[in-house]
């Protein structure tokens, strides 16, 4: 189905381009003096550097695959309950959540547990970022993409990939995140426009669309079934509890830049969502035969000429790896800061605590390129591990935020502990049953145990006033 | 501990806000109604945004690092 081959001049694109970000990276660490500065940028980001950090950080391949692959099967909905609910719901983050977290000396969601709750709380959590910082479904990406590119095997452009973001990381680490994260936002949004240009021109927009792929497509919950309707509002949420996003809160200048930057986001989110979905629906009206995610890469392949195809798989490549990087630095420091400092090495100091993130993010790396190919799609790596972080994070991180009523130790853990369990339990050992996703299910039972763990030991407003 | 500042909601934030549930209505009414000239708008929308941000954070990083 690729009419047009890969050209020499896409591979130049593309090397001009993981060139670029291993040269930014390298740049940008000289500036790096201290810790802070690594871990945190040494929390005097600006509003336009906070802006496109977090649009770059946040979509990922769920966002770009997963929007296309939904609105390629399914129509609309993509955008209209996945992607509106989910930016609309995120006002009150933006508006109430990020200035708290800017307020907060901690800088981690497992630090964050740790003086919400008590150490426990924090350990699990700090395990549980760990996993979800992974980025398995960011990793399926890369490897479908360089397998429909080049031929390659699926593992081995991941892990080339996965290499060159670690490297770039590696450096300077949340100052060459976030610069690379500045260039790849421009990349990501500017070149997939390039794409939808011509793709909308030739299916003739809406008209076109209409006379060739089903009327269901076009309708605002499409067909599908309320089960996953539900699993997809959920997911929109997942964002509450983000480790990356709350690092970008911490790392900001002020709450006000940090509150005003994820408004704009929002802004950003919902155009560049919109953007997928038309690329989606014009994938299926294209080539109505293909899996999903091979008939979007093969429309960009078949539209652009040389060397913009390149660029244009760097646009993606830059969406992927923006989001890597992140959670790379964020699943390395969470085992610095919140496992091995507090368990191992309580004196660690400023070189070591950079130190062992870096040796953390190359071990995070491999492990993620070692369980990717469990997955055969993205959109269910997506569902699986957004679904598990979810379930098991949404109310303890809130809960210990804003819940009025009595709070325990006991309420935090138990939540945490059983939104995990209940995750894998439903849908590795039982198989999903009634249809049902795992995140319907565990996230109830999270909150049911955060309310019953509540009545447990002592009520830490109690503590914390003693 | 680290004081915690105290977060105030003012004009600006309202209108950020209103501004995005505006967007939201305004493309899913595109959407629903299938307007083709959402496909030429966004491009043009999105392009402007992003070079503007690019540009700027540039520059906040080459003042912070003179």
């Amino acid at each position: 189905m690729v009419e047009n081959q890969w050209h020499m001049l896409d591979w130049v694109a593309t090397f001009m381009y993981l060139g670029g970000m291993i040269w930014v990276g390298w740049y940008v660490s000289r500036k790096v003096k201290n810790s802070t500065d690594f871990l945190m940028a040494g929390r005097s980001l600006t509003f336009p550097m906070v802006v496109a950090t977090i649009a770059a950080t946040w979509y990922g391949s769920g966002a770009v695959f997963g929007t296309a692959q939904l609105a390629y099967t399914s129509g609309i909905v993509a955008f209209v309950f996945w992607c509106i609910p989910a930016h609309l719901g995120r006002i009150p983050l933006a508006l109430w959540v990020a200035p708290k977290v800017r307020g907060i000396k901690e800088t981690t969601i497992p630090s964050l547990l740790g003086r919400l709750y008590a150490k426990p709380v924090a350990i699990l959590g700090a395990i549980l970022i760990i996993c979800y910082s992974t980025r398995i479904m960011d990793i399926v990406s890369v490897g479908v993409m360089g397998n429909v590119v080049t031929g390659l095997p699926n593992w081995s452009v991941a892990a080339i990939i996965v290499g060159v973001v670690i490297l770039y990381s590696l450096f300077g680490g949340l100052w060459s995140v976030v610069m690379t994260d500045v260039f790849q936002f421009l990349l990501m949004t500017s070149l997939s426009l390039l794409l939808l240009v011509p793709v909308w021109s030739s299916v003739g927009g809406f008209e076109g669309l209409s006379t060739i792929i089903p009327e269901g497509h076009f309708r605002p919950l499409g067909d599908l079934g309320i089960k996953d309707l539900a699993v997809y509002f959920i997911l929109g949420f997942q964002v509450y509890a983000d480790p990356a996003a709350y690092q970008r809160f911490g790392a900001s200048n002020s709450a006000q830049t940090a509150k005003r930057s994820y408004l704009t986001c929002l802004l950003i989110w919902l155009a560049f969502d919109a953007v997928m979905t038309l690329l989606g629906l014009s994938a299926r009206a294209i080539y109505p035969d293909l899996q999903p995610n091979v008939a979007f890469l093969t429309m960009a392949i078949n539209n652009l000429p040389p060397f913009f195809t390149g660029l244009w798989m760097c646009s993606i490549l830059a969406v992927i790896m923006s989001t890597m990087s992140s959670f790379y630095l964020v699943g390395a420091t969470t085992m610095a800061v919140d496992l091995v400092k507090p368990l191992f090495k309580p004196d660690m100091s400023d070189r070591d605590q950079i130190n062992y993130t870096r040796i953390f993010m190359v071990f995070i790396g491999a492990c993620g390129v070692g369980m990717a190919f469990q997955f055969k799609t993205v959109l269910d790596a997506v569902v699986f591990l957004g679904g598990l972080y979810i379930a098991s994070a949404f109310v303890p991180v809130l809960g210990g935020l804003f819940w009025r009523g009595r709070r325990t130790v006991a309420g935090g853990f138990l939540a945490m502990l059983m939104g995990m369990t209940t995750t894998i339990v439903w849908q590795f050992m039982l198989g999903n049953p009634f249809g049902l996703k795992p995140i319907l299910v565990a996230l109830p039972v999270s909150f049911i145990f955060f309310i019953i763990g509540n009545t447990i030991g002592q009520d830490i407003r109690t503590r914390d006033n003693a | 501990m680290q004081e915690e500042q105290k977060n105030v909601i003012n004009q600006t934030d309202i209108i950020l806000a209103v501004c995005i549930v505006l967007e939201a209505i305004a493309l899913y009414f595109m959407m629903t109604a299938k307007i083709t000239f959402l496909g030429t708008l966004l491009p043009i929308v999105v392009s402007i945004f992003s070079v503007t941000i690019t540009f700027l954070a540039c520059r906040d990083f080459f003042r912070q690092h003179k």
